[in-house]
């Protein structure tokens, strides 16, 4: 395996999942992890498998709601959707996550210089 | 707070709908997996690359699945689901086992339950009324001749009523014996109070009909009112609510009752009829010194108990500066209500019980852990391949911690049904007139101390065998051979020390059980000096209202005399106790000794008796005669038991001496000296005093002391029925309103006196307790000596195919429990001296340290622990080694 391909970054796959449906809405689990590895153009090892804990958390904290639904191929699938407490919870996280990439980034800046 | 609160509740719910989101995981998963692999075949894999592909992009099937049920339920939750199912299983497989402990365990829970709903009911329970840590109960101490505590006085509680602020009201009560009667329905006896009309207020106590007492109702001169009781209502008036505003007679005075108070209500302890005060003849009140009355306050808003005892303590500062003559040495005194006195021996037998309780639980633990630890070491083989799998040491001590938990339920559930029938036994072995707030109902109280004492015992017989099974190394035990692992050396001394343990325990139960034992018996065969068998017994209480004069009171008691005096077939006399009843306790002192304080006399009962009296025992005075019922109370006279006399006028003729009966707390203004007039047998007054201690008693006559109360005792040869309505005839012809109450042959109202009544229930539970002690104790010998023989049993065949002699076989086998039975019985024979000390004030006409009493129980345990070795022997020596080999 390519060593320039990271981990998914603790913690944060909470954030790319509701990101991901706040931008595509209602998705089943493949097409959650699918989008997941094709935004990060294929730089992230997603283990699938670890997106279903993740997906039960984000619902168990109000986040994301699931219901069961079809897929395009016709399968019975469980569809999840951004609940309005996600969405909020979104954009405070996207805040908290731009600031603190942004701290990040001057220090590395002070260490270059 | 949502945020936490939503994960719980999803949680919560997972564990309810656990095999619908399994089965939706599995769907779920199940898509994905056919998407993915639908996609790679799109990018042109081969179908059964394709779906290979997308297990690995996928990762491990089953960790997701774990990882998921993780996040989604409680995972402690489903391990101990896990551990009680896996528990519950073996407790079946080894149902015999099973049995034996829950047995064990059930009987030391029920003990500890029944005793802790006794205490629960006597002392433990709050009083029913509204916030009742705020009544306080309010007396006086007299610093005078000896400190005494006493009641209080009408004037001094109006003026502790004027000056105080720190309680909201005080309010006095007597309880006294009534007599209800009306036109309808003859006299009945009943106990009733005088209370101020305060009373019921400050207990915030509302009548369930009519209205309460008003001030104007404790007013001198006001009509007298009655409220009744719920019982008497019920019983007497048929629950009719018209009965309010009709008149009846209270120990003849006629009264308007104003209500009926709620059933089960008797405060202070078990009245059934309330009158106010004023009632009470003025003489009883006016006196700053007639101390007889009880009272309560309750603390104001914002003041606490100190507070109130410093602001009562200044007010009676103030009164002995006012009035020194009757308050120089009265202080005073508060204590919350709920610590009424139960009495000296209610103090001891509450506590001794408690232990001895505790202690039957510990052997039936003890004897469980015993069990649990044999049957570790046949499953110590499991417990090792556990271990090996990679089960941690906290994970076997808590499966085994759960087993007997589960052990400790099910006696939890057995003990507390037990418990249900000991205490509906105690209950109506006790007298029905109790305090009216002792109620033997299992609370929440109760209910929280079954349930904890159920968890204690399954880690008190739980903690020590886990953790002694799970300390054997993997390699140690899989290692060995042999049936079962078989025990190591540490477990047997672990299960030696618990056998120890409890044969010392045993003889210190026993013997307090046979000291008890001695106690019932010594108190029912104590020889009273004379025959009072077949002597019937009848009491009357002359009111106060109608008779409050001494003069009132000798007047009625000679009518009575004369008449029983002529009723033909029957020898009735008048006395105020009757033998083993108990008496008026005075000092006495010779009238040619100086009365002095702090004295240090022999206590005196003194009997008030009318003529009659030792004929109706069939007994005759030595010396003199009795005084005449009646005879001027300037001079009285007295007569003295054979001992009294001899231990007073020491080789002198006592007739014509004189001495002083001077009560306790001090000469009062009542004449004291009499004139010695004659010598009687030595009758027993007190009941619970040595048997070889002496009693001094000292009869006088009602006319130099005429209380209010009197029993009559007559022998008749008579039937009983026709001899008990003769004797209320008499009464009633003298005073129509007077009721007859206790009328039983003496035998039958000593059986039920307080003291033997209290000595037959609470010392039967304690010899109970100590067989149970003795059975528990033998088994866990039995037992373990058994196990350890059977351990042994290749070694045993061993020696036998080498020739060994029976003699030889016996000591092998029952060498160790010789040593635990020694050891034991030394341990306890020292405990038992400690227990005799401890139980001293509850013991009748037998001795602390009874030596036959210890000889028994020692000869008692050596011949239980010969009987529980005697079968492991016998078996050990009937060994066939052949057998023994094959078996291997």
């Amino acid at each position: 395996m390519a060593s320039d391909k990271s981990d998914v970054l603790y913690g944060t796959l909470g954030l790319m999942v509701i990101k991901t449906l706040e931008a595509l809405g209602p998705l089943h689990g493949y097409l959650i992890a699918r989008r997941i590895e094709q935004i990060s153009g294929n730089q992230l090892v997603l283990n699938q498998g670890t997106l279903y804990p993740a997906l039960l958390k984000l619902e168990q904290l109000g986040w994301i709601s699931s219901k069961w639904g079809t897929s395009e191929s016709g399968r019975r699938v469980k569809l999840y959707d951004l609940t309005r407490a996600g969405r909020t919870q979104l954009h405070k996280e996207e805040a908290q996550w731009q600031r603190a990439t942004g701290i990040v980034e001057r220090f590395l800046k002070i260490s270059e210089s | 707070m949502m945020t936490k609160l939503r994960p719980l509740l999803w949680r919560l719910r997972a564990l309810v709908g656990r095999e619908q989101m399994d089965r939706d995981l599995e769907a779920e998963i199940a898509s994905h997996l056919a998407e993915a692999t639908d996609e790679f075949i799109r990018q042109g894999l081969a179908p059964e690359d394709a779906r290979l592909a997308a297990r690995r992009s996928f990762g491990g099937v089953a960790q997701t699945a774990e990882v998921y049920r993780q996040v989604r339920s409680f995972r402690w939750l489903d391990d101990l689901a896990r551990d009680v199912r896996f528990g519950a299983r073996m407790l079946r497989r080894d149902r015999w086992v099973t049995l034996a402990a829950v047995c064990a365990l059930a009987i030391g829970i029920a003990a500890n339950v029944t005793v802790f709903a006794t205490t629960n009911a006597l002392l433990l329970r709050d009083l029913p009324f509204d916030a009742p840590d705020r009544i306080i109960a309010v007396g006086t101490l007299d610093k005078g001749v000896r400190t005494l505590t006493s009641g209080v006085s009408f004037p001094d509680l109006q003026d502790w009523r004027a000056a105080n602020q720190t309680v909201e009201g005080l309010a006095a009560m007597r309880e006294v014996a009534m007599t209800l009667s009306d036109d309808r329905i003859g006299p009945e006896p009943l106990i009733g109070s005088y209370v101020s009309a305060n009373a019921f207020g400050l207990l915030r106590q509302r009548p369930l009909l009519g209205r309460d007492f008003v001030p104007d109702d404790d007013r001198r001169g006001a009509v007298p009112v009655v409220m009744l009781g719920h019982s008497v209502w019920r019983n007497r008036y048929g629950s009719d609510p018209n009965v309010l505003g009709r008149t009846t007679r209270v120990n003849g005075v006629p009264s308007v009752v104003i209500g009926v108070m709620p059933d089960g209500f008797g405060f202070p302890a078990r009245s059934r009829l309330w009158q106010p005060l004023a009632v009470l003849p003025e003489t009883t009140l006016a006196a700053r010194d007639a101390r007889m009355l009880s009272a309560f306050g309750r603390l104001a808003p914002g003041a606490d108990f100190e507070r109130a005892v410093t602001d009562l303590q200044r007010t009676g500062t103030g009164l002995a500066q006012q009035y020194p003559e009757t308050n120089r040495d009265v202080v005073p005194i508060a204590a919350p209500f709920h610590e009424r006195s139960v009495g000296r021996r209610g103090r001891t037998t509450f506590p001794v019980l408690m232990g001895v309780a505790a202690i039957v639980l510990l052997m039936a633990c003890a004897n469980v852990a015993n069990l649990l630890l044999a049957r570790a070491a046949v499953r110590s083989h499991e417990m090792a391949i556990r271990m090996a799998i990679g089960a941690g040491r906290g994970q076997i001590v808590r499966q085994l911690l759960v087993e007997s938990l589960l052990l400790a339920t099910m006696a939890g559930v057995v003990g507390w049904v037990l418990a249900v029938a000991a205490i509906h036994a105690i209950s109506s072995a006790l007298p029905s007139d109790l305090p009216y707030w002792i109620r033997f109902s299992l609370d929440q109280r109760v209910l929280a101390f079954s349930v904890a004492v159920s968890v204690a015992t399954a880690l008190l017989c739980g903690l020590m065998p886990a953790v002694h099974t799970s300390r054997p190394t993997v390699s140690g035990v899989l290692g060995q051979t042999g049936r079962g692992g078989g025990g190591t050396a540490r477990s047997h001394r672990w299960s030696s020390g618990l056998v120890v343990f409890q044969l010392a325990l045993t003889p210190v139960m026993l013997t307090g059980g046979g000291l008890i034992l001695r106690s019932i018996v010594a108190q029912y065969e104590m020889d009273a000096g004379v025959d009072h068998s077949g002597l019937l017994s009848a009491r009357i209480d002359l009111p106060e209202a109608r008779y409050p004069t001494s003069a009132d009171r000798a007047r009625f008691y000679q009518r009575l005399d004369e008449r029983l005096g002529r009723v033909p077939g029957l020898t009735a006399a008048l006395a105020s106790h009757v033998p083993f009843g108990g008496g008026t306790p005075r000092n006495l002192w010779r009238d040619d000794e100086t009365v002095v304080a702090q004295p240090r006399r022999p206590r005196v009962l003194v009997v008030t008796t009318g003529p009659r009296y030792f004929d109706a025992f069939r007994a005759a005075l030595s010396r003199g005669s009795q005084p005449p019922l009646v005879e001027p109370a300037s001079r009285p006279s007295v007569v003295l038991n054979a001992w009294l006399a001899a231990s007073v006028f020491p080789g002198e003729d006592p007739i014509g001496r004189r001495v002083r009966l001077i009560p306790a707390r001090g000469p009062s203004s009542a004449p004291d000296t009499f004139t010695v007039v004659g010598v009687a047998p030595n009758i027993r007054q007190s009941s619970t005093a040595d048997v070889s201690g002496r009693d001094g008693v000292a009869y006088v006559s009602y006319g130099s002391n005429a209380v209010a109360s009197a029993r009559v005792v007559a022998r008749s040869a008579l039937d009983p029925v026709t001899a008990a309505s003769l004797l209320r005839e008499q009464v009633r012809a003298v005073d129509p309103d007077l009721a007859v109450s206790e009328l039983m042959t003496v035998d039958d109202l000593l059986h039920a006196s307080d003291e033997r009544v209290g000595l037959r229930v609470f010392g039967s539970m304690f010899v109970v307790f100590a067989a149970v002690a003795l059975v528990l104790a033998t088994v866990g010998l039995y037992a373990v000596t058994a196990y350890s023989a059977a351990q042994r049993t290749r070694e045993v065949g061993l020696r036998i195919a080498l020739g060994a002699r029976h003699a030889q076989i016996v000591w092998l086998v029952t060498r160790n429990a010789a040593v635990q039975l020694g050891i034991g019985l030394s341990l306890g024979m020292v405990g038992a001296i400690g227990v005799g000390q401890l139980l001293k004030s509850l013991l009748v006409g037998t001795n602390a340290i009874d030596p036959a009493t210890m000889v028994a129980v020692a000869g008692l345990l050596a011949a239980v622990g010969f009987v529980a070795c005697l079968v492991p022997a016998r078996r050990a020596m009937r060994l066939d080694p052949a057998a023994v080999f094959r078996g291997e």
